[in-house]
């Protein structure tokens, strides 16, 4: 590890790299706005409409992730750790991935209404999105940037646990007040989608925060 | 690594990671035993009040990861394998936040009551996370307590195969004999959570297994 980062500070560092970590961020930018519509949405052929818009957002993200991994084997120095860049692609591309599995279980379910409470997580993850997106924006420039990066990850923290109390708040009213099993099925399961959503962007700002301290 | 090997014998190992893995693995232990506590309670105010004491240990069980992992971060030497550790705590952590992720689950679904199988896989909760409270506090001298720490990691897994038959024979209960599919629900998303539970003290020992074959 020593001997890795003396030689890379001979080499002048690979740059490709943060286009494409932008751009990865930028399509889940635009994939939860595309959910955040959809859960605001209950008409059925709209959402469908809106369904495929995400979908191609997973499928544009894949094309990304792709380059990256294939930048990535061609270098000789990466900019950071080789690992974790293989780590932040492929994490960034799981919360991509699941934005998409929400909205195909709003699809496959067809829930008789969408709660607030759906409304609010998808709200989660959108500022979520935001936020990586101006992560990856500074990573070029962590040296001078890494108490804005620190920031923008403290706050996907928050919002995780934010998501984690409506949860439970909105697991403890289907259980009291839904007396329809069916529905019971369906409400629970698209909270779980959304739910998992937010842990995959937390997962993306643990490591961040990891790259930080080896950058530091 | 060979040459991690080889500077180790000229630098004394650090020993400050075991009083926090001791620690650790005593949260848990905690944790644990609230759990039990919790599940053989029927009052609903009680266990609410015993779920919030068990998020108290979880919190507690964060501070002490986050000082293991700048530990590690910090150590030139470590005592094993740097990412052994890190997975060996990390997993130990998993373990109180799923301690705690069952209480939730309790306290979110409010079952009209607790079955039998429910409580005796919390009771062996408590027993594994006592059995990784007797592996941790020996792990210092690993050497010297080799059979020791391997019958440890088999009394785990001989635990998690007991409960594994506990779920089946839950699940095809409810399957035959609840009539209520809101019921059914509720029972099943509180038996998966203690099942994964258990799973996790498991995987502790899966790695605490590699630990002593490489040290």
């Amino acid at each position: 590890m020593g001997l890795n980062s003396f030689i890379q500070g001979l080499v002048k560092k690979e740059k490709k790299f943060y286009p494409n970590f932008i751009k990865q961020a930028e399509i889940t930018q635009t994939a939860a706005k595309a959910l955040l519509e959809l859960v605001n949405c209950q008409e059925y052929e709209e959402q469908k409409i809106i369904g495929r818009q995400i979908k191609k957002c997973e499928t544009e993200g894949d094309v990304i992730q792709d380059a990256l991994y294939k930048d990535l084997y061609e270098s000789f120095v990466t900019p950071f750790d080789r690992d974790d860049m293989h780590e932040l692609a492929s994490t960034m591309d799981d919360f991509l991935d699941f934005i998409n599995d929400s909205a195909k279980r709003i699809l496959i379910y067809q829930p008789s209404k969408i709660d607030k409470h759906i409304v609010e997580i998808a709200e989660c993850i959108f500022e979520d999105a935001l936020a990586l997106v101006a992560i990856t924006k500074d990573l070029e420039f962590a040296s001078k940037k890494h108490f804005d990066i620190l920031e923008q990850c403290s706050r996907i923290k928050d919002l995780e646990h934010r998501a984690d109390d409506i949860f439970e708040d909105y697991m403890s009213y289907l259980f009291t007040s839904e007396s329809n099993p069916i529905e019971i099925i369906k409400c629970k399961n698209i909270l779980q989608g959304v739910e998992d959503t937010t842990d995959k962007a937390k997962n993306i700002s643990d490591l961040i925060r990891t790259i930080i301290v080896k950058l530091a | 690594m060979r040459l991690n090997e080889f500077f180790k014998f000229f630098v004394a190992k650090e020993n400050k990671f075991y009083p926090n893995m001791i620690m650790q693995a005593e949260l848990a232990e905690e944790a644990a035993t609230l759990l039990v506590k919790m599940a053989s309670s029927q009052v609903e105010e009680e266990r609410n009040a015993i779920a919030h004491e068990i998020k108290n240990c979880e919190t507690k069980a964060d501070a002490i990861q986050d000082i293991l992992e700048k530990d590690l971060y910090e150590s030139f030497i470590t005592p094993f394998d740097r990412n052994d550790m890190h997975n060996y705590t990390a997993t130990m952590d998993d373990f109180i936040d799923f301690i705690n992720d069952s209480a939730k689950k309790i306290v979110i679904y409010k079952p009209k009551h607790i079955d039998k199988p429910v409580v005796e896989i919390t009771e062996c909760i408590l027993e594994n996370a006592k059995n990784l409270v007797a592996i941790n506090k020996k792990l210092e001298f690993a050497s010297q307590n080799y059979s020791f720490l391997l019958e440890k990691c088999d009394e785990i897994r001989e635990l998690e195969h007991h409960v594994d038959d506990l779920f089946e024979n839950y699940l095809n209960y409810l399957f035959t004999s609840e009539p209520d599919p809101i019921e059914i629900i509720k029972y099943k998303g509180i038996i998966i959570g203690v099942e994964e539970t258990i799973d996790k003290a498991k995987q502790a020992s899966k790695i605490m297994r590699t630990i002593i074959n490489l040290s």
